[in-house]
């Protein structure tokens, strides 16, 4: 009997046993979760990258000023290096855009006849990347965003020099401009060009013909960084991407538009949202405006009745000479004195980014233009890298004039600029094309166009030394000049340490003054 | 034999308005529509135990065996719908219709645990004991590779007291040791070792967009965390129960626990769950009572615990640092960082410091100000070493008295409301610089030419420096403290209550005041309580941050028997 029990309970033991992790791996798959994903979706949502912020690149380039110092504030306002502006770019980068278009490269792996998706992929990647070295110099750029399809070797990768990353940029651009193919794959979810897209496009040969222009005109824009530190260099890739064929008019910008319910423009939620009085237009962008009486200017810059409620006043003044722009490096507590225009309303008495056009919660953001690729090209033709001298150089530099003010016809609460405008103001003594100042001419044109792309702004101004502009004398925390560069978030100096340290060392140290390899 | 089965029902229903006027002057959102939200979430969860154990006990003389064995399943299941509505239509009607944009969510989640266990007990003569177990226990939320775990344990007792027969000095002793293994698969959630994608709620003019769920890398070899423990413990009771001792030593060493490892963001993701190398913690535990006064009608009994621990981090995985906690990873610490370093005890708190140069002098800018040091450095651990009390109680024919102090000692911890204080002025260490005769803070420090520094600093801008450099150095303090926790005091009225004839039917009556928190005889953290931190739980330890301060309690308590 005693054993007949035992035999029994062993039975039941044995049965048990067997079973104890049956149906597990059942268990643990979750029915609702989404484990696959076309990656023209991932594509999509990685579009909108960064384009800079107001407090950073705007600032160091002078186009605006925040003169409050008090701790939080403290930035390039004050040559300062502070986190808060200096992580905008890194931020925005590599947790989302580098990370979803690296495993939507990888997840295409097992579907290459998807080349054009692929090749749109690799073009933005590039730019994300370029935006980034500009901003930081030596980054990981490797061995980034693969911490779930390599592992834990991936966990803290290298910093790689930027001058490499730069050269494997311009072949991943010349590559996949290549493998555009206009019988291949249609791209629906592309933001800019598919279906929906900001210009849309039904057909693969009508959307592979806008990527080619955009992949080019991205290689333009690389090609003309290494003025300074290689001409010759700079020479054949830009005559290369003008062969290629680059954007020609502003049917062929990437750009997105907000529709103010889900999603508004991001740049600018903190000029409305969080105390306006803080945020003013920069006394040199100002002025400049003036002096060529530029006809965009009212709506790039405004005087609110009250600048702590800008939104209150919907006809603020936008007369071009009755505007004024705080000067670079004053306290604002300083703004008050006689010395100065003193208070008005909640703020001081000066011009403000317009909130209700160019600075608004729904206006677009342009990543890649017509306007600063004539700009460029105007450029290259004045130093010879592209045929027609001189001459060439002044066609394209009205071209891009003209794209410029027609891309406002995009922004809220603008109207048409008469033609008679645009020529008056061509044909202004500060503004008329004359080869001894072209170089000079261009590059300040440039400086407002890219009032729509801070991070273009900051790299251009560095690269061709225009507008003149003096630094900022608040202080000689960057030795008496202008920034060079954002440094590295503080973080990763805790979680990449040892990498963080040599990268630090290869740049000359981790500070704002230290050069990207371009900015000789 | 045994067997029981336990089902928990929970559901769950929440609404909840987020009123548009929060934090803004103007109503309405680009588009037009009003500011505002509507929250709604309906859950449910069904959490299952079930077990069963058969068991025998026999004895053979001086000998008893005592053994079962059993097993059991937990089954947990959760499942809800969350819904919220924006861009309100209509303005101030919270409600999901009114809403122009809205999002939904259907959140579920299931996990279980099955295991086998057995266990043995053998006795000799009531005297001395024995115990075995073994179990093993199979996790779902683990890869099925590697998702079962045996662990043991052997313990036993030795009351040597009987074995020395009537003594005067010695009425009971016990001599105890285990060795024992314990694991779990806590840290892994179900569902962990997969990486999902979403699609936004909103498309984007009509596009979707996609993108890759959360941020942390998933890692689908995780194991379950062992932990061994060993304990040795000697307990006595003396003199005709006038002084007890309890003393116990534990030796912990756990194994592969799964922690959030902190990764590069270049990487592409913020943290990974990883099985980390080793942790030790080890432990000299006393209680000591006395009672040195026992007369009919007053005595005093006192009693001091005490607990030592020592942590260290014996290894991790590579890197040989791993950042437990991060700047900012909550968004209330404005400083520091804690890490787990090898061969260091648990919870170091790391910040910068002021730049030194070879001499050993504070190096500052030539206008004076605070140069940071290129790396972070180690402040201490900030897990407390020692921890204790001493309670003392008294009584006088019907009134008692109690008296009970704590404390703590060993542990450090970053002040973030110090850090901000400075750089707003609230606190004493900010008149540096303000005071009369001075225009500013000079500090005592070498300029870059190695002559002492002259210049004086406005006090606001170089007390913010800290914050911004992440300099730790005047706003690190001990976390020690010893506070008169307790006072009690009552008075026992049953007795009156007997004598008066009205009253008998109560058979006992007692009135007590008390005060609790009643005063901190030491510390070192300026202005604020060292108990007031965020959480005692282990990932945070070590930050003080917007702490308020605590409260004394006093209560008058009447408590009746009938």
């Amino acid at each position: 009997m005693k054993n007949t029990k035992i035999y029994i309970i062993a039975i039941a033991l044995l049965t048990v046993l067997g079973s104890c992790d049956k149906d597990f791996v059942e268990i643990n798959t979750n029915p609702y979760a989404l484990t696959n994903i076309d990656p023209g979706l991932l594509f999509a949502g990685s579009q909108r990258t960064s384009l800079g912020g107001w407090e950073s690149e705007h600032t160091i380039a002078q186009h605006f000023v925040n003169p409050h110092n008090s701790g939080a504030t403290q930035g390039p306002n004050f040559n300062t290096d502070n986190d808060n502006f200096n992580n905008g770019v890194w931020d925005g980068s590599y947790p989302n855009v580098i990370k979803n278009l690296t495993q939507a490269l990888f997840l295409l792996e097992t579907q290459p006849e998807r080349v054009n998706l692929r090749s749109m992929i690799r073009i933005w990647k590039a730019q994300t990347f370029m935006n980034v070295v500009d901003s930081y110099g030596d980054v990981p750029y490797f061995n980034a965003g693969q911490a779930f399809i390599k592992g834990d070797e991936f966990f803290y990768p290298a910093y790689d020099d930027d001058a490499a990353i730069y050269a494997d940029l311009e072949k991943e651009l010349k590559e996949s401009v290549a493998a555009l193919s206009a019988t291949a794959d249609f791209v629906a979810p592309d933001l800019f060009y598919g279906a929906k897209g900001s210009i849309p496009s039904t057909t693969a040969a009508v959307q592979t013909d806008k990527w080619k222009k955009l992949g080019n005109s991205l290689l333009l824009r690389l090609g003309m960084r290494y003025a300074k530190a290689d001409p010759s260099k700079a020479a054949a890739i830009t005559a290369a991407a003008f062969s290629g064929g680059v954007m020609t008019s502003n049917a062929d910008n990437a750009y997105v538009k907000f529709d103010g319910a889900a999603f508004t423009n991001g740049r600018n939620g903190g000029l409305v949202n969080n105390n306006p009085y803080f945020y003013y237009a920069a006394e040199p962008f100002v002025n400049h405006l003036k002096n060529t009486e530029d006809p965009r200017t009212k709506f790039i810059i405004a005087t609110y009745k009250n600048p702590a409620d800008p939104l209150a006043d919907t006809a603020p003044n936008v007369v071009t000479a009755e505007q004024f722009g705080v000067p670079i490096g004053i306290l604002n507590t300083e703004l008050s004195k006689p010395a100065y225009r003193g208070v008005r309303g909640g703020g001081y008495n000066y011009s403000q980014m317009n909130v209700n056009s160019l600075a608004s919660l729904t206006a677009p953001n342009f990543f890649v233009t017509y306007s600063e690729v004539a700009l460029m090209l105007a450029e290259a033709a004045q130093r010879g890298w592209i045929a027609g001298g001189a001459a060439a150089a002044k066609q394209y530099y009205e071209d891009g004039i003209r794209a410029d003010i027609g891309r406002y016809s995009l922004y809220p609460k603008t109207s048409t600029i008469p033609e008679s405008d645009i020529v008056a103001f061509l044909a202004h003594p500060n503004v008329a094309y004359n080869a001894a100042k072209g170089i000079e001419l261009i590059n300040n044109q440039l400086w407002v166009a890219y009032i729509s792309n801070g991070i273009q702004a900051f790299a251009n101004f560095r690269r061709s030394g225009f507008p003149t502009l003096s630094p900022n004398k608040a202080n000689d925390l960057y030795g008496g000049g202008f920034a060079r560069r954002f440094s590295y978030p503080d973080y990763e100096l805790a979680q990449n340490n040892a990498n963080y340290l040599a990268a630090a060392a290869a740049i000359g140290g981790d500070k704002m003054t230290s050069r990207v390899f371009w900015d000789k | 034999m045994q067997g029981r089965y336990n089902y928990d029902f929970s559901t769950s229903f929440t609404e909840s308005n987020d009123p548009g006027g929060i934090g803004t002057n103007v109503p309405t959102n680009a588009d037009g529509t009003y500011k505002g939200a509507y929250n709604l979430s309906d859950g449910k969860g069904t959490d299952v135990n079930a077990d069963f154990l058969v068991g025998a006990n026999k004895e053979f003389g001086k000998f008893s065996i005592d053994a079962s064995f059993g097993g059991n399943t937990w089954r947990v299941k959760n499942q809800g719908f969350r819904q919220n509505a924006s861009n309100f239509v209509v303005q101030n009607l919270y409600t999901i219709g009114n809403g122009s944009i809205r999002n939904q969510f259907y959140d579920f989640s299931r996990f279980r645990v099955n295991s086998m266990y057995g266990l043995a007990e053998f006795g000799y003569n009531n005297m001395l004991y024995v115990n075995f177990t073994a179990r093993n226990d199979w996790f779902s939320v683990l890869n099925p590779a590697n998702n079962s775990e045996l662990y043991q344990s052997v313990s036993g007792s030795f009351i040597f007291s009987e074995m020395m027969g009537e003594q005067d000095w010695l009425s009971y002793g016990k001599l105890r040791a285990s060795w024992a293994q314990v694991g779990s698969s806590q840290g892994v959630n179900p569902y962990d070792g997969l990486l999902t994608y979403g699609i936004g709620q909103n498309q984007f003019n009509g596009t979707s967009l996609g993108n890759i769920s959360g941020n942390t890398a998933p890692n689908q070899f995780l194991k379950p965390f062992t932990l061994n423990e060993k304990e040795v413990g000697l307990e006595m009771k003396m003199f005709k129960n006038r002084v007890g001792i309890d003393v116990s030593y534990f030796h912990k060493v756990s194994k592969d626990q799964v922690l959030n490892v902190i990764l590069s963001n270049t990487s592409g993701y913020d943290q990974s769950k990883q099985n980390l190398g080793s942790i030790q913690n080890s432990g000299l535990e006393t209680l000591l009572s006395l009672t040195p006064v026992d007369n009919k009608n007053f005595g005093w009994t006192t009693s001091w615990n005490n607990s030592y621990l020592a942590t260290k981090v014996l290894s991790v995985g590579a890197p040989s640092e791993i950042i437990v906690l991060n700047w900012g990873a909550t968004g209330n610490e404005f400083i520091g960082q804690l890490r787990y370093v090898e061969g260091q005890p648990m919870n170091q708190i790391y910040a910068r410091t002021y730049k030194r140069d070879a001499a050993g002098n504070i190096m500052l800018t030539n206008q004076g100000r605070l140069i940071p040091s290129d790396n972070y450095v180690s402040y201490g651990s900030a897990l407390p070493k020692f921890t204790g009390g001493w309670n003392n109680s008294f009584h006088y024919k019907a009134l008692s008295l109690g008296v009970f102090f704590d404390y703590k000692f060993g542990g450090k911890v970053f002040s973030s409301t110090a850090l901000n204080a400075n750089r707003q002025g609230h606190s004493k260490q900010s008149l540096v610089g303000r005071r009369e005769g001075e225009t500013g803070v000079v500090f005592p420090g070498v300029t870059p030419d190695g002559k002492p520094n002259t210049v004086a600093v406005n006090p606001a801008q170089f007390y913010a420096d800290y914050r911004n450099n992440q300099m730790a150095d005047i706003v690190t303090y001990k976390s020690d403290f010893v506070k008169l926790r307790n006072v009690s005091v009552s008075y026992d009225l049953t007795s009156v209550m007997q004598k008066a004839g009205a009253l008998k039917f109560f058979k006992g009556l007692t009135l007590t005041a008390s005060g609790r928190n009643l005063a901190i005889l030491h510390k070192d953290l300026q202005d604020l309580d060292p108990e007031a931190v965020q959480s005692s739980g282990d990932f945070r330890v070590g930050y003080e941050n917007t702490s308020l301060p605590t409260t004394r309690n006093f209560v008058l308590s009447l408590n009746a028997k009938f």
